[in-house]
């Protein structure tokens, strides 16, 4: 019983959270078009300039661009709830007969599910520009299992910055360090060419090894461990933000 | 089993303060609201109305005291609670991006309702926003994303109704708008418990007033009832000249006398004999002036009600706080909050106007909402509490 209302209150809040993103023209553009640009960018503009150690341009930037595509796709999820909190409709939910849990797992579901299609939007562009797959069905399967968590790590950490920013507006500047932060990794170039210091830090650093992994799948050549530091990665920057993120909805609303 | 609505005992609430100390918010308030029955909770900024609302809708617990809504504890059975209740908060908590009916549908589908769509058709034409249905919201005015705003709470057909200061910000016809809405609701049986700032608003929507008044209910009743623990009616003394006020003035020295344009609005205990002496000061001084008895206002009664109770019980310092620092609401201006100094009626120019034209408080404008656009000077000296 409760279990269906809980799943029905996350559909409905979902379809909401997934309307409004629908209707604004610059998240859209935001999530869609700026992967895209930067793909074209990096393939056409960068890509002559680099060298990459044998991978082709698209091959060796896709997985990066993947990345700041849902880097970029999460921060929105931070304004959306951040403006629910201030305009006290979070608390109108709190009022009704509505399964606690529907309600950031909405925004999370809803987060989930753009960004699935815009990757899904990227690699099919990508193939437009020269990306060459080389993984079988079982390496799609776990880059998209390696996408879907990652997407769900990084929407938790939205939805803490979310909760706490005082407004909308600051609400969105931890996903530049995020973009950051998989900048200064192997993205866009080897993290060999890197000066010593930065490259030891984006040798270590989560980026790294979630893009070299994803990298790894979908070319279809292996970079066995570092599989498992991915997935580890997302599994426990995830978990430590859906206990931040409880907590202080939870503090949010006494 | 208990045939009213609502029912509180002895309830308290502090909220730590931000310089960490701890802000009683409320101080043991007790009511009880019928079944069908329209309840104001009045009250200037801080006195502690939306902390009530919150824990009588299970947002927050009370820290002592207890409440029951539909029968069912607030602290023990929130979500028995939640199914009978609606609350419409200060702000109206709509979705700009959906439409009218796409906001209604959210609602009934959260609800559980067997045919959402339905209702929200219903629900559309009781509040008039058939024709405004399908545009998001970002397009309705004020008034009408108020009244969405009511009409989500009507979902589900709720059988006690929170509506937390429903036209604070409101131009004067959306006020309009969402009082004939209040009586609408109040047709069909639900239960309504608003609060509110203006006491025009409670006496012309509900049938029971309590005025809360640092965390304390301090009246309850109707808004006849109201009335009579006001001071005694006044003698007003109207004079064609300066000059003969003033002599009037002198030959009432020993009275309560103020000065308001060409009258004189003098105390008295409202007794025949009293108001006989006066008029004998006035005709043995041979001063040409005509009078009128002047009942008091209900502003008056309440000024004097909460006026009495600064003067009791209020400790220095802890007069006027926010209610609950962490919400994130900004509560109004701070400086319409009533600071409890002079309970006596003041005669200034502002309030000149409708004591003594009697020019309708009703059509003034309200504060609250800083971005309406309207001068800021406003109804605080009228129809608004301070």
């Amino acid at each position: 019983m409760n279990i269906r209302y809980a799943l029905s209150d996350t559909l409905v809040m979902t379809g909401r959270v997934m309307k409004q993103l629908l209707r604004s023209v610059d998240t859209v553009i935001t999530v869609l078009l700026m992967p895209i640009m930067m793909l074209l960018a990096m393939r056409y503009v960068f890509g002559g300039a680099m060298d990459l150690g044998g991978i082709g341009t698209a091959d060796y930037m896709l997985p990066g661009v993947i990345l700041f595509c849902i880097l970029s796709g999460i921060s929105y999820t931070a304004f959306r709830l951040n403006f629910d909190v201030q305009k006290g409709i979070f608390e109108r939910f709190h009022s009704m007969p509505v399964a606690k849990s529907s309600i950031l797992g909405g925004h999370v579901l809803a987060s989930l599910v753009s960004n699935i299609v815009s990757v899904a939007v990227l690699v099919l562009v990508g193939l437009v520009v020269g990306f060459q797959p080389g993984a079988d069905m079982a390496g799609w399967a776990f880059a998209g299992v390696l996408v879907v968590l990652f997407t769900i790590a990084m929407t938790w950490i939205s939805v803490f910055f979310g909760l706490m920013a005082k407004s909308a507006e600051a609400s969105g500047v931890f996903s530049y360090l995020l973009i950051g932060l998989a900048f200064i990794s192997s993205s866009f170039v080897p993290v060999g060419t890197m000066p010593p210091a930065l490259a030891a830090f984006a040798q270590f650093q989560p980026m790294t090894p979630i893009v070299d992994s994803l990298r790894g799948l979908l070319l279809g050549s292996p970079v066995s461990g570092t599989y498992l530091v991915a997935l580890m990665w997302c599994i426990v920057v995830g978990a430590a933000f859906w206990a931040l993120s409880v907590k202080a909805y939870r503090q949010r609303m006494r | 089993m208990n045939r009213a609505a609502i029912v509180a005992r002895g309830l308290h609430k502090s909220f730590k303060g931000a310089k960490g100390g701890t802000q009683e918010v409320l101080r043991g308030i007790d009511f009880e609201v019928g079944q069908g029955e329209v309840f104001a909770l009045l009250g200037s900024n801080g006195a502690g109305k939306t902390t009530a609302i919150r824990i009588l809708a299970t947002l927050i617990a009370a820290d002592g005291g207890t409440a029951e809504v539909c029968g069912f504890d607030v602290a023990r059975q929130g979500r028995k609670v939640r199914e009978c209740i609606s609350l419409t908060g200060q702000f109206a908590a709509v979705d700009d991006i959906l439409t009218g009916r796409e906001n209604l549908i959210m609602m009934g589908k959260l609800r559980h309702i067997p045919d959402p769509r339905g209702e929200a058709e219903r629900q559309l034409a009781t509040f008039g926003l058939t024709e405004a249905a399908d545009k998001p919201l970002s397009q309705y005015s004020g008034g009408m994303k108020r009244r969405l705003d009511l009409a989500m709470s009507m979902i589900g057909s709720p059988q006690v109704v929170f509506l937390d200061e429903p036209t604070t910000g409101l131009d004067p016809q959306g006020r309009q708008s969402v009082w004939e809405v209040v009586r609408t609701m109040a047709r069909s049986g639900v239960t309504v418990f608003l609060t509110t700032q203006y006491l025009e608003e409670a006496d012309s929507l509900a049938d029971r007033i309590a005025v809360l008044d640092g965390g304390r209910i301090a009246a309850s009743g109707s808004a006849t009832q109201l009335k009579s623990l006001a001071p005694p009616p006044k003698l007003e003394l109207s004079f064609l000249e300066e000059a003969e006020m003033a002599r009037a003035l002198k030959a009432l020295a020993g009275y309560d006398a103020q000065a308001c344009g060409l009258s004189l609005l003098v105390s008295t205990d409202g007794s025949v004999r009293q108001a006989a002496e006066v008029l004998a000061a006035l005709e043995s001084a041979r001063i040409a002036a005509t009078f009128a008895q002047r009942p008091p206002t209900l502003e008056e009664a309440f000024l004097f009600i909460i006026g009495a109770g600064s003067k009791t019980d209020r400790s220095p310092g802890t007069g006027m706080i926010d209610e609950d620092p962490d919400n994130g609401y900004a509560d109004g201006d701070s400086d319409s909050s009533y600071t409890g100094e002079n309970p006596e009626f003041e005669c200034t120019d502002e309030n000149l106007e409708i004591e003594c034209t009697g020019e309708d408080p009703d059509s003034s404008y309200t504060e609250g909402d800083p971005d309406n656009g309207y001068a800021g000077r406003s109804l605080t000296h009228e129809g608004a509490l301070r």
